[in-house]
């Protein structure tokens, strides 16, 4: 059988550059927690946008649920993956916190009530009650990443790929995103998560990868 | 430094460009403009600039040229007419006509800003200052173009985002659809002010318009080939704007 996500032998090469992946082998089942690590430049963004068919591999294939990732239209591998930019901003697009949580839901066929029920438990999750009228945009970097968080949890998505998410957050917030994500992990939700942070990884996943190369060490 | 700093200089690219452009606006006639279309294809040449860059913009935007070019045929009824229905004009020469006109004029227009690709941005800046434009406004204007791109690509990252939050744009009812498009327009609004605040305040820590005039690094020289094409078009362009109004053109 084989695993939710699947990379074999990719490669990718920039139209104008060298060289960013070479053959990339990789399985990922479901609920899996994968920690992705390596130095600046080294393609850990490139690879998930690999994965989320926003960029076409230059060799190899992405499977997703057993399907060529090009096969889905990016809504519906938009419904499969949650994906939390590196900078949070590029996906923010709602008037308000509360409207920006509940966006995704509303294309669920979930009831006005399950959506607001859903919208004031990431808000109280997040820590961002008091913000749910703010327009995002004049949100801290911090307050930032939460949303971006939230807004990708809401709707529950079956794998979440997360690039840095504990970038420009304080000890007290990166503690409390790591309990939000033990939880999420022991919700049988698996992620892949982008990060510099050794020992976060280590507490969050039960692998890490390494990309040094272009290849997976 | 006064130093020349090769052929074309960009105030020979600005001259050109904002001759054929204005004849562009001014000129309806397919004839003419075909010319227009083969004066700029043979700048563009000799700059080589390949042909293909043309191309490219021009697929990129092909539904609003027919957008264009069908609302041009439907607004203009005159001529032998093709296809009518219930009394309305749908397609007569005069439209089809107008439509070719609209066409020419948008390819010329954009094989004309082409040139500008020839310089960067400091140049640019040199050149509007080299023809008084208020070194402060030159900054503003290069500013603001090139602001388009990242606007666009804004545009296309909010889309994305949009998307992958499952929303499928080709499934969802027109009114979903208008509303969902006038969120995009939040991201790009705030973020174009947001970074212009930015760079304003970059900017003015760098000192500038700390004093009324300031020094620049480069400004070159017209050479004798600049001058002899500056008014060679000036004059060219002046000639044909005469017989245009003179009703010789249409």
């Amino acid at each position: 059988m084989t695993a939710y996500i699947n990379l074999e032998q990719v490669n990718f090469r920039w139209p104008q550059g060298g060289q960013v992946l070479s053959e990339i082998n990789l399985s990922i089942e479901k609920n899996q927690t994968i920690a992705l690590m390596g130095a600046n430049g080294s393609g850990k963004t490139t690879l998930s946008k690999l994965i989320l068919g926003l960029l076409k591999p230059t060799g190899g294939r992405v499977l997703l649920a057993g399907r060529p990732v090009e096969s889905y239209s990016l809504a519906a591998r938009g419904r499969l993956l949650g994906y939390v930019f590196q900078n949070p901003e590029r996906q923010f697009f709602a008037p308000d916190v509360a409207e920006e949580i509940g966006f995704a839901l509303k294309y669920r066929n979930l009831s006005p009530e399950k959506i607001q029920e859903r919208v004031a438990e990431m808000l109280a999750l997040f820590e961002l009650e008091q913000y749910a009228a703010t327009f995002p945009f004049n949100l801290s970097q911090g307050e930032k990443q939460r949303l971006a968080l939230a807004a990708i949890l809401a709707p529950r998505p079956d794998f979440i790929i997360m690039d840095e998410p504990f970038l420009g957050l304080d000890w007290l917030r990166k503690q409390r995103l790591q309990a939000i994500l033990e939880r999420v992990r022991n919700e049988g939700v698996g992620y892949l998560l982008i990060s510099h942070d050794q020992a976060l990884c280590a507490r969050l996943c039960s692998q890490t990868l390494t990309l040094e190369g272009g290849r997976l060490l | 430094m006064t130093e020349n700093h090769g052929f074309p200089d960009v105030r020979t690219l600005f001259a050109l460009v904002l001759v054929i452009t204005s004849l562009a606006i001014t000129i309806n006639d397919p004839l003419w403009l075909t010319g227009l279309l083969a004066v700029s294809l043979a700048a563009l040449l000799a700059a080589k600039i390949p042909l293909s860059l043309l191309g490219r913009r021009l697929r990129r935007y092909r539904w609003l040229f027919l957008i264009l070019a069908l609302a041009q045929s439907l607004s203009n009824g005159s001529g032998r007419v093709f296809l009518e229905w219930r009394g309305y004009v749908l397609l007569s020469a005069g439209g089809l006509l107008a439509a070719l006109a609209a066409l020419l004029r948008i390819t010329v227009i954009l094989a004309a800003v082409l040139l500008l690709t020839l310089k960067d941005y400091q140049q640019m800046v040199t050149g509007l200052a080299q023809i008084r434009v208020p070194y402060e406004l030159a900054y503003m204007v290069l500013l603001a173009v090139r602001f388009i791109p990242v606007l666009v690509e804004e545009f296309r990252n909010s889309l994305v985002a949009i998307e992958l939050r499952g929303v499928d744009l080709k499934a969802i009812p027109l009114r979903e659809k208008i509303k969902v498009y006038s969120y995009l327009l939040m991201p790009t609004t705030a973020g174009a002010l947001i970074r212009s605040r930015r760079i304003a305040i970059a900017m003015e820590a760098r000192a500038f318009r700390a004093y009324p005039r300031r020094t620049w690094l480069e400004w070159p020289k017209l050479s004798a080939l600049d001058w002899l094409i500056i008014v060679l078009v000036l004059v060219g362009g002046a000639g044909i704007l005469w017989i245009k109004f003179k009703g010789v053109i249409a």
